[in-house]
């Protein structure tokens, strides 16, 4: 079984960087071959990572976030199926390069540094605790994908307003399309991040008997969570114009980021790598 | 037998020299019916548009054709187009069938890669089926030479992108909102521009037009012929803050809007943008407009840096479609060199079965009834088997090539077949020039 899951492990950034590959044909030049196998190579990444992440849970008897690198790949295979449901409704493949480029990289690190846990707790098969490292993940994905189409909506965005008619103008789809997703994936990453911050902080009174801690990665996740419930709701409460709300989708994935990587090397938490 | 075209378009005469050559459906109709009475062509079409009339014809001498068809021509309009008219010009052979091809393509025409022609060149072929005017050779020409339009359609990007200032505006308008029928248009100032760009706006499905202007009952007018609202033009900064698009082309000496009137639409819109497409020279915005957040702000020049662009981008499309073009051409020369052996083929199969059906008789008398049929399948599937590899070959004869001539000949004579006058093969032609064959005046000699 190890030889299965050794594999994979191989197999599934090599799968990634095809579905880059064929993304990044079909942005660049249109190609027809891409046009016709981008989304199955999409697919079939999907169920293959889909497969690898249950051999692994079976395997290694918990589910596959006992380590940062495995919560790395859950959270590549979350943003490829999150793009994978954005691309079958807009039907549009030429903003699949950026996101999957997000996808690829976690799961590059995650199959490059993954090893066997050496030990993990029994509360990792824990409904509750389950269900809040999952809706994390699910919240991170969520403003992954927001934040990505925030981007491409400011590349947009400056290209249009300073008249350049090149590659991202012939390319992307309206800024409306962005706009609308960059809003819909953080609502989807702020909803899942309420229900992870929820039963985190029930998991907290009943573990250390408080509701509250000092803790930095707490903390940072917390700001992220004032950011994307900013970025959700400025629209309507004040107003604010969608360059601004990409920015500050921009700005909530930057401090994620900065709490998956700079907080879990840098300074010591009791929250592990979440 | 050879396609013959004779013709003007865009490049070769100006437009009141193609304004005296164009033909109207009945007028088509009408020369083609004179033609076939005639019989001085085989089959023949005529391709009447705003850039180009041409006049495709099938015969076994093309000078003849050539002559006769610009004399047709001439009869029917007030034009002279004797061979010595330096505004039409003549293909013949290979070059003349290339030429069909490009036109159904859009690579012949003005405006490169534009969609009409294709339906254009197919009307030109319904008129000639309706006038009985077209056969074998010319009705598969034009399904080859549409096809090949289809096909550069689809594999290539030669129709993509905006070409004009007004379809430029509406595509930048795609770019900003996903679904314009959500969207309303204000139209500022009444000139042809403007109207024309809103016109596109309305087909591209925007909900609804509100037109201002100075004098206000023009603006009445053109909003009761487009379908919109008219508005004064004291009106606009009302209105500007519930549209989604303003197109504006007037002929104001100083700007109608500035910034700060701007700043304060924007503060009534609910952060929702505003395009800007002024067209006007001078501008009717003010320039520093543009570097407000919620406002794309578009002028001419830049409506003309994207067509520009485009126009580029079609450009460089043009190899890929001249490669297709020579592929579907090779495909359909295939087909028209085995029309040539396809006499003496013919004629060929009578006689070896001819053959075969005497000798056969001549022997019957010496099998039973029951061998009899044995014998007949027998001689009739060895035949076939000779014959079916022989066929193939003959097939791939060309006529206009000398040594393709030379076998058809041998053909007839080794086997001692009689020829017909219309299976006769024509003398072998060098290949005419790439350029269209334009006949110069006295006057430029």
């Amino acid at each position: 079984m190890i030889d299965v899951i050794n594999t994979l492990n191989i197999l599934l950034p090599t799968l990634y960087a095809l579905a880059v590959a064929d993304y990044a044909l079909l942005f660049f030049r249109n190609d027809e071959f891409a046009a016709r196998t981008a989304a199955k190579v999409l697919r079939g990444t999907a169920v293959l990572h889909a497969g690898s992440l249950l051999v692994r849970s079976f395997h290694f008897q918990h589910f596959p976030i006992a380590t940062v690198f495995e919560a790395f790949s859950v959270l590549a295979f979350s943003i490829l199926v999150l793009y994978a449901l954005i691309e079958s409704r807009i039907g549009v493949h030429t903003t699949g390069l950026f996101i999957i480029m997000i996808a690829f990289a976690f799961q590059t690190v995650s199959s490059a540094f993954i090893e066997p846990p050496q030990r993990f707790s029994a509360r990792l098969w824990e409904p509750q605790f389950m269900m809040h490292v999952s809706t994390a993940i699910l919240g991170y994905s969520g403003m992954a994908v927001s934040a990505v189409y925030g981007l491409l909506y400011l590349m947009l965005f400056y290209d249009i307003k300073q008249h350049r008619f090149g590659l991202i103008y012939k390319q992307l789809p309206s800024l409306e399309v962005m706009e609308s997703f960059t809003h819909r994936a953080a609502w989807l990453g702020f909803a899942f991040l309420s229900v992870a911050m929820t039963s985190g902080i029930i998991l907290l009174k009943k573990e250390y008997g408080t509701y509250w801690s000092w803790d930095p990665k707490l903390m940072i996740t917390f700001i992220a969570w004032i950011i994307y419930g900013i970025c959700v709701s400025a629209r309507q409460l004040w107003g604010w114009s969608p360059k601004r709300v990409a920015f500050t989708s921009l700005t909530g994935f930057a401090v994620i980021l900065f709490s998956l990587v700079i907080v879990n090397l840098l300074l010591s938490s009791f929250h592990g790598f979440f | 037998m050879e396609l013959v075209v004779v013709g003007l378009n865009h490049r070769s005469a100006p437009i009141e020299i193609r304004e005296q050559v164009a033909f109207a459906d009945n007028e088509v109709l009408e020369i083609l019916n004179s033609v076939r009475e005639e019989k001085r062509l085989l089959e023949s079409m005529l391709v009447s548009t705003c850039n180009r009339t041409e006049f495709y014809g099938i015969s076994t001498n093309e000078d003849e054709a050539n002559l006769y068809i610009r004399e047709l021509l001439s009869r029917f309009k007030t034009v002279n187009l004797s061979s010595n008219n330096s505004y039409a010009y003549t293909l013949t052979r290979t070059e003349s069938i290339r030429h069909l091809f490009r036109v159904a393509a859009g690579l012949d025409s003005m405006v490169l890669g534009e969609p009409q022609i294709l339906g254009q060149v197919r009307q030109a072929h319904e008129l000639a089926i309706k006038a009985q005017a077209s056969g074998l050779v010319l009705n598969k020409m034009l399904q080859s030479a549409m096809a090949t339009g289809r096909r550069i359609r689809n594999e290539t990007q030669i129709g993509a992108g905006a070409i004009s200032v007004a379809s430029a505006a509406a595509e930048l308008a795609g770019k900003i909102f996903d679904d314009l029928s959500k969207r309303s248009v204000l139209l500022i100032g009444v000139g042809e521009m403007g109207a024309l760009t809103a016109r596109h706006m309305l087909d591209r499905g925007v909900r609804k037009l509100t037109i201002a202007n100075r004098t206000y009952h023009k603006a009445e007018e053109l909003a009761d012929s487009m379908g919109g609202q008219a508005r004064s033009l004291d009106q606009i900064e009302n209105t500007m803050e519930s549209v989604d698009i303003v197109i504006s082309s007037t002929g104001a000496a100083q700007p109608l809007v500035r910034k700060e009137q701007m700043r304060q639409i924007l503060s009534q819109r609910s952060g929702r943008p505003l395009y800007v497409i002024d067209i006007a020279v001078p501008r009717d915005f003010d320039q520093s407009i543009g570097k407000l957040d919620g406002i794309f702000l578009h002028d001419i020049d830049d409506m003309n840096l994207l067509v520009n662009r485009n126009l580029n981008e079609r450009r460089e499309e043009i190899p890929q479609a001249e490669a297709i073009i020579e592929q579907q051409l090779e495909v359909f020369l295939t087909w028209r060199r085995s029309l040539a052996a396809a006499p003496a083929i013919k004629k060929l199969r009578e006689h070896i079965r001819e053959l075969r059906v005497r000798e056969v008789s001549r022997h019957a008398k010496r099998f039973c009834s029951e061998d009899q049929n044995q014998l007949d399948r027998l001689t009739e599937s060895i035949l076939n088997k000779i014959l079916h590899p022989m066929m193939a070959n003959v097939r791939d004869w060309n006529e206009d090539s000398p040594l393709g001539a030379i076998r058809i000949d041998t053909l007839y004579e080794a086997f001692g077949l009689e020829r017909e006058p219309s299976d006769v093969t024509p003398e072998p032609k060098a290949e005419p020039a790439f350029k269209p064959t334009r006949h110069k005046t006295q006057a430029q000699r």
